[in-house]
C-alpha cells in the first residue's frame, strides 16, 4: 500500500468519526427532548421570558426545520466552525485552543511514564529466575491487574493524602507546566496505563523467549540478556505500540477526571463543564478534538511500528495484533 | 579418563532428569567423529528432543530445570561438564551449531538474515566488514543463490527451503566442527528436502561432524553413517546405517524399519464398480493480495470408480488440497462440473447437496482443530450418527477404527495425534459415506502410528468397498495406498496412471525428479 | 457433559488466585443482596457526636461529616455499584451481540459497513463517548448506567465480531457442514456456545470496569449524588475531607479497586476455564 493510501484512508477515518458524532449527536438530542435554549439562557432552570427565548432560538436558528439545522451543522464541521458555546458566548473552537495544551502536555507526559515504568517493570521481571521468578512474576502480575483497574480519582486522591499533604512533596493543584503541580497530575494518569501497557510487554516477553529464535539465538551463544535487548523486546514491544493509540484516548478519558481532581484547567475541564451545563456544541467539539486526537495518535504509532517491524504487512494486521494484545489481556 | 580428542562429541551415560516428569534419558552413550553422519532415531517421546538441547547444555531452557550428568561428555577438545554458563555461552554457535526444524519459526522474523547468520560473529566480537564477508561465504555454503539479496532480506521473504539454507548458515557460519540438526529436512517439500540433504552431505564430506534428528529412519538414510535408535530415554540399538536397516536386531528398530512406507500396495488388484464421482474441466482461481490472480486448479478432468483409490501427489502449493476441496463441495469450482453418482455435485443447489453430504466425507490432516473443543468423543461421534443413515453405534464405530471404548467420555485433546486421528476416521464412518477424501491424513504423525492408519484406512476402503482420494506429498505413502494417482503441479494434472505403472516409467520430467528425490532419500530401502 | 471428570478440571483451571476472586465476588453479591447481614446498621443513620471518627473497633472504616458509618454505607452501597455495572456491562453486551453477530454472521457488505462504525467509536475513549451520552440525555443515576453501557459496546461488538469470525471459519463448524448438517443447527451447536463462553468472560470483566465508570461519572457529579451510599459518589463526597478524614476517601474507593481487580482476575481464569 502507497504511503499516500494510507494516509488518505486515515483521513478518511477521521472524517467519519466527525460525521458520525455529529449525526449522532446531533439527532440523539433533538430525540431526547432536551431544547437547547435552556443551555444558552443559563442552564436548566432557567428564569428566562419569552421574548428572550424567541430571540436566543433565532439567533441560533433553532427555529428552522429539523433538517436545515443538521445541514447547517455538516457545513460548520466540514469547514471547522464548531459553532459558538452556549453557555459562553465565545467560538468553542477558542475555548478548546486555550484549552488544548495543558491537556495535551498531561497525556503525552503520562504516556511517557507509563512506558518507563511498563518496560523498567517488564524487563526486571524477566531478569529473575526460579523460585524467586516466580514470586516475583506473581507480585507483579497482581500488581499490573490492580493498576489497571485502579480508578484515576481514587488513585490521584491517595497520591495527594501521601505525597502532598502528609509529605509535602509536591503541590495538590496545578496550574500550567510547572514541573512539581505536574507530577501528581502525571503520576496518576500514568499509573493504570502502565499496568496495561507491562501486562502486554511481559506477555510477549515471555513468548518471545519461549520461541524457536530465541533457541536458535541460545545455540549461537547469545546470554539471556542480549536475547531479551536484541531479539525479544522487538516482538515485546510492537503490541504495546499498537496499544498507545487507544492508551491514549483512555488517558484523555482520564484527564476528565485528573483535570477536575487536582484542579487543572484543560480539555477534560472545559468538556466537563460543557456535560453539566450540556453546552452541546463544546461537548461536540471536544469529543470531535478528542477522536482527531486518537486518530493522530494512532497515525503516529503505526509509523512506529513499520520502523520497529519493517516486515510487509497484509490489509488490517494492526487491527489483528490490537485484537490479539487485547484478547491476551482478557 | 582423557579426552578423545579424534571425536567431535563423546557422550557416555548421560542422564537427564526433570523435576516432576523423571529422567528422560537413562545413560545415553553417543559419539561423531569428524566428517561423520551419525543420526538419531526416535518416535515423539523418546527423548530426542531432550539429546538435542542437552548437547546444546540447553536442557533447561523450557524453565523446568533439568538435572543433567554424565560419565563423559565433551564436545571438541572441551569437557562440558565442569563448564560454566559463561563457558557454554563461548562453546555455542563456535564449538557447536544448531539447526532446528521450523526455519520459519527459527530466525527472528524481525532482523534480516545478515543480522541473523552474522550474529555468531557478533558476539565473538568480529569487525563487522570481516563479519559480512564470512555470512556471505556461510551463505553460499548453505547453497543459497545470490548471497548479497539474501543477507538483506527478512526470513518472511525467503521460501522455505531458502530460510532453511538460511538457518543451515547461520549455524555454520563459525565454522563449528559439529552440527546438531533437529529434523532439518521434514518440513520441506521431496524435491527441496532432497537438495538440502546433499548441501549437508557436502558439509560432512568437508570434514564437519554431524549429528542429525529424526523420527522417520528414510529421510536420514541419504547421508547418515551411523545411526543410534533411541526408545524411552535409551539406546536400543546402534549401528552402521546399512546393517540397521537391513538386519534390525531390536524390536523398536524392527518397528521403525517397517514402518517406513515401501513398495507396491499389498493384496490383489480391487474389482471397481461403477463411477462415483466425476469431474470435468474443473478450476478454481483465487485472488493474490497483490491484485492478481492464481489459477490453484486448471482444468481437471478425473474420475473415481467404486471401490478405487486414487492419489493426488504434489508438493506445497500444486493444487491438491483445493482439488480434495472442489471434489467434497467444501468449495465450488469457478469453471467445469463435478457429478456425484451421476448427478450434479458441484452444480447442484445449496439444500440438494445437504441431503447427500453424508455420502463425501473429510479425514483432515489436522483432525484436533476439526473437532468442537467442548465435545468428548461419544458426543462427536453421536452427532456424525444423528446425520447419516447408519445403525451402528458410538462403540462398534471405536471397534472400527480400534479405539478402547474408554475415550468416549474424553475430550480429543487429551487423545494422542494417532487416536484423534482414528476417532476423524471414525466420524467419516459414522455417516455410511461411499467417497472417502483423505487430505493428508498422516503427515503430521510419526511413522509408526503413520503405518497403523495407513493399514487401517486400507482395511476399511476393502472391507467396505469405499472410494477413496488420497491426497498426499509424500509417493511412498500414495504407492501403499492407492491404485491409480493423479500429479499435480501448478494446479494442472501432469501425470495420471495405475501406481505401479506410474512409478515404473514416469513420463513427466517432474514426476521423475519426485521419485528421485525419494528413491535417493532411501538408497537401503529401495530392495523393497 | 460429563460432569464427573470435568467439574474438578474446571475448578483447577480457576486456580487459587480465580478461588479467591470468585470468593470475594460472592461476598460482594451477598452484601448486594443482604446487605444487614454483614452491616446491620442504617447507612443514613446520623450521629454528629462521631463525627470524623477514625477507624477503630467501633467504626470499622470510621464515619463522615455527619456520624455515618462508613462501613455501614460501603456495604450498603455494594448494591448500587454492583447494580449498576452489572446493568451497564448487560446493555453494553446486548447491543454487542446484535452488532457482533450481524457483522461477524451477515453479508460481508454489511459486515464493512458495522465494522466502520464499531471501529469510528471504538475511536472515542469511552468516558469521553458516555460523557457525550450524558450530555444528551442530561445528569443522574440512569442516564450514567445507560451511558456507560452505550459506550462499552463498541469494544465488546469489536471482540465479538472476530470471535464469530474465527468461530465460523474454524476447520470444527467446516466438519459440521460437511456432515450435512443444516445451517441453523450448526449455529446453534457449534458457533454460538463457542461464541458466548469467551464472552462470559469478558463481561464479567467488563463489569468491572463499568463499575470504575460509572463511579468516576458519581465522582463528577454526573451521576449518583452524595449522600447515596453509591462508591463513586462517597468518593466524591470525601474528597473535601480528604486531609481531615482520608477514610473517606480511601474505603470507598478501596471497595472499587478490589472489586473490580477481583473481577478481572475472575473474567481471566474464567477465559481459561471456557477453553479447558
Amino acid at each position: 500500500m502507497s504511503i499516500f493510501r494510507w494516509a488518505a484512508g486515515r483521513l478518511g477515518a477521521a472524517a467519519l468519526v466527525a460525521w458520525v458524532v455529529t449525526t449522532v449527536v446531533f439527532f440523539a438530542l433533538r430525540a431526547a427532548g432536551g431544547d437547547p435554549t435552556e443551555a444558552i439562557l443559563g442552564g436548566p432552570g432557567s428564569q428566562a421570558g419569552e421574548d428572550a427565548v424567541a430571540q436566543a432560538r433565532s439567533d441560533y436558528g433553532l427555529d428552522r426545520p429539523l433538517i436545515v439545522q443538521y445541514l447547517v451543522q455538516m457545513r460548520r464541521i466540514l469547514t471547522f466552525q464548531l459553532g459558538d458555546s452556549y453557555a459562553r458566548k465565545q467560538p468553542v473552537a477558542e475555548l478548546i485552543g486555550a484549552q488544548l495544551g495543558s491537556t495535551m502536555l498531561l497525556a503525552v507526559c503520562a504516556l511517557a511514564l507509563a512506558w518507563v515504568i511498563a518496560l523498567s517493570v517488564a524487563t526486571l521481571a524477566t531478569r529473575a529466575q526460579g523460585v524467586l521468578g516466580r514470586v516475583v512474576s506473581g507480585l507483579v502480575q497482581a500488581g499490573e491487574v490492580t493498576a489497571t483497574v485502579m480508578p484515576h480519582f481514587w488513585l490521584g486522591a491517595v497520591l495527594i493524602l501521601v505525597f502532598s499533604s502528609t509529605l509535602g512533596w509536591f503541590p495538590a493543584t496545578s496550574v500550567g507546566a510547572s514541573p512539581a503541580g505536574l507530577v501528581l497530575p502525571v503520576v496518576t494518569l500514568a499509573i493504570p496505563t502502565a499496568g496495561f501497557l507491562g501486562q502486554v510487554m511481559r506477555d510477549g516477553l515471555d513468548e518471545a523467549a519461549a520461541s524457536p529464535f530465541a533457541t536458535t539465538a541460545r545455540a549461537r551463544g547469545a546470554s539471556e540478556s542480549r536475547i531479551l535487548w536484541r531479539h525479544s523486546l522487538r516482538h515485546a514491544a510492537l503490541p504495546a505500540i499498537s496499544l498507545s493509540g487507544w492508551s491514549f484516548g483512555s488517558l484523555l478519558s482520564g484527564a476528565v477526571v485528573v483535570e477536575s481532581l487536582f484542579g487543572r484547567p484543560g480539555l477534560g475541564r472545559l468538556l466537563l463543564d460543557a456535560t453539566s451545563t450540556r453546552d452541546v456544541p463544546v461537548v461536540v467539539g471536544s469529543v470531535l478534538v478528542v477522536a482527531l486526537t486518537y486518530t493522530v495518535v494512532t497515525t503516529m504509532a503505526d509509523g512506529v511500528e513499520r520502523l520497529v517491524d519493517p516486515r510487509p504487512r497484509g490489509a488490517d494486521r494492526a487491527t489483528d495484533r490490537t485484537l490479539r494484545a487485547e484478547a491476551a489481556i482478557v | 579418563m582423557s579426552i578423545d580428542e579424534t571425536l567431535a562429541l563423546d557422550i557416555r551415560g548421560l542422564r537427564v532428569s526433570f523435576a516432576g516428569v523423571g529422567e528422560v534419558l537413562r545413560g545415553v552413550d553417543l559419539t561423531v567423529a569428524p566428517g561423520e553422519c551419525v543420526a538419531v532415531v526416535g518416535e515423539s517421546g523418546s527423548g530426542k528432543s531432550v539429546l538435542v538441547r542437552s548437547v546444546l547444555g540447553l536442557a533447561s531452557e523450557g524453565g523446568s530445570t533439568a538435572l543433567v550428568s554424565a560419565d563423559r561428555f565433551t564436545v571438541g577438545r572441551t569437557d562440558t561438564r565442569r563448564l560454566s554458563a559463561r563457558g557454554w555461552r563461548a562453546l555455542r554457535g563456535a564449538g557447536v551449531g544448531l539447526v532446528l526444524q521450523d526455519a520459519l519459526a527459527s530466525l527472528d522474523p524481525l532482523r534480516t538474515i545478515g543480522a541473523e547468520v552474522g550474529e555468531t560473529l557478533a558476539l565473538r566480537k568480529v569487525p563487522r566488514a570481516q563479519r559480512r564477508e564470512r555470512v556471505l561465504r556461510a551463505l553460499e555454503a548453505a547453497g543459497l543463490d545470490s548471497p548479497e539479496l539474501r543477507f538483506v532480506q527478512r526470513p518472511g521473504q525467503l521460501s522455505g527451503g531458502m530460510r532453511q539454507r538460511a538457518l543451515i548458515a547461520s549455524a555454520l557460519v563459525a565454522a563449528p566442527p559439529l552440527l546438531v540438526l533437529d529434523e532439518p529436512t521434514t518440513a520441506l517439500d521431496a524435491t527441496v528436502a532432497a537438495r538440502v540433504l546433499d548441501t549437508l552431505a557436502a558439509l560432512r564430506d568437508a570434514g564437519t561432524a554431524l549429528l542429525l534428528i529424526s523420527h522417520d529412519l528414510a529421510a536420514v538414510a541419504q547421508i547418515a553413517d551411523r545411526v543410534v535408535v533411541l526408545d524411552d530415554g535409551a539406546v536400543v540399538e546402534h549401528g552402521p546405517i546399512a546393517r540397521v536397516l537391513m538386519a534390525p536386531e531390536h524390536p523398536t528398530t524392527r518397528r521403525l524399519v517397517d514402518a517406513v512406507p515401501h513398495g507396491p500396495k499389498p493384496g490383489p488388484a480391487p474389482a471397481l464398480g461403477p463411477v462415483m464421482l466425476s469431474a470435468r474441466g474443473v478450476s478454481r482461481t483465487f485472488p493474490t493480495p497483490g491484485g492478481g490472480h492464481v489459477r490453484a486448479v486448471d482444468n481437471v478432468d478425473l474420475d473415481l470408480r467404486r471401490g478405487e483409490v486414487l492419489g493426488l501427489v504434489g508438493e506445497s502449493g500444486s493444487g491438491k488440497t483445493t482439488l480434495a476441496r472442489l471434489l467434497l463441495a467444501a468449495d465450488l469450482p469457478d469453471a467445469g462440473d463435478i457429478t456425484l453418482d451421476g448427478e450434479p455435485w458441484s452444480g447442484a443447489t445449496h439444500r440438494g447437496r445437504l441431503g447427500r453430504r453424508h455420502q463425501v466425507q473429510l479425514v483432515p490432516q489436522d483432525p484436533l482443530a476439526s473437532f468442537d473443543p467442548r465435545f468428548t468423543a461419544g458426543r462427536i461421534l453421536r452427532e456424525a450418527l444423528a446425520r447419516g443413515r447408519s445403525t451402528s453405534s458410538p462403540a462398534e464405530l471405536l471397534d472400527a477404527v480400534r479405539l478402547p471404548h474408554s475415550v468416549l467420555g474424553r475430550r480429543p485433546r487429551s487423545l494422542s495425534g494417532g487416536q484423534r486421528q482414528r476417532l476423524a476416521i471414525a466420524r467419516a464412518l459414522a455417516l455410511e459415506p461411499d467417497v472417502l477424501v483423505c487430505d493428508e491424513p498422516v503427515s503430521a504423525l510419526d511413522v509408526t502410528v503413520q503405518a497403523e492408519i495407513l493399514d487401517l484406512l486400507v482395511g476399511l476402503q476393502r472391507s467396505r468397498a469405499l472410494s477413496m482420494v488420497f491426497v498426499s506429498h509424500d509417493l511412498a505413502v500414495v504407492r501403499r495406498v492407492c491404485d491409480t494417482v493423479l500429479v499435480m503441479r501448478e494446479g494442472r494434472v501432469v501425470e495420471r496412471g495405475p501406481v505401479e505403472e506410474v512409478f515404473a516409467e514416469p513420463q513427466h520430467p517432474f514426476t521423475r525428479e519426485l521419485l528421485a528425490a525419494r528413491r535417493s532419500a532411501g538408497p537401503a530401502l529401495r530392495r523393497a | 457433559m460429563t460432569a464427573t471428570t470435568t467439574r474438578p478440571a474446571r475448578l483447577r483451571a480457576l486456580g487459587v488466585t480465580g478461588a479467591f476472586a470468585l470468593v470475594f465476588i460472592l461476598l460482594m453479591v451477598v452484601a448486594a443482596v443482604w446487605p444487614t447481614l454483614f452491616a446491620p446498621g442504617d447507612p443514613d443513620a446520623i450521629d454528629p457526636r462521631a463525627a470524623f471518627t477514625a477507624p477503630g473497633l467501633a467504626h470499622w472504616f470510621g464515619t463522615d461529616e455527619s456520624g455515618r458509618d462508613v462501613f455501614t454505607r460501603v456495604v450498603h452501597g455494594t448494591r448500587q455499584s454492583l447494580g449498576i455495572g452489572a446493568a451497564a456491562t448487560a446493555i453494553g453486551v446486548g447491543l454487542a451481540l446484535v452488532i457482533g453477530l450481524l457483522a461477524g454472521l451477515g453479508p460481508r457488505r454489511l459486515d464493512a459497513a458495522l465494522s466502520r462504525v464499531i471501529e469510528v467509536l471504538f475511536a472515542l475513549p469511552s468516558l469521553v463517548l458516555a460523557l457525550l451520552l450524558v450530555a444528551v440525555m442530561g445528569k443522574g443515576v440512569t442516564p450514567t448506567l445507560i451511558a456507560v453501557g452505550l459506550a462499552t459496546a463498541p469494544g465488546y461488538a469489536r471482540i465479538l465480531r472476530s470471535q464469530v469470525r474465527s468461530v465460523a471459519g474454524s476447520a470444527y463448524v467446516e466438519a459440521a457442514r460437511l456432515e450435512g448438517q443444516p445451517a441453523l443447527l450448526v449455529f446453534g451447536r457449534h458457533v454460538a456456545p463457542n461464541t458466548l463462553w469467551p464472552l462470559v468472560a469478558i463481561a464479567t470483566l467488563g463489569v468491572g470496569q463499568a463499575i470504575v465508570w460509572v463511579s468516576a461519572l458519581s465522582f463528577l457529579g454526573l451521576g449518583a449524588l452524595p449522600p447515596s451510599p453509591e462508591w463513586g459518589a462517597m468518593v466524591n463526597g470525601g474528597r473535601v475531607y480528604l486531609v481531615r478524614a482520608w477514610w473517606l476517601t480511601l474505603a470507598p474507593g478501596l471497595a472499587i479497586t478490589l472489586t473490580a481487580a477481583a473481577l478481572t482476575v475472575l473474567g481471566r481464569r474464567l477465559g481459561r476455564v471456557a477453553a479447558a
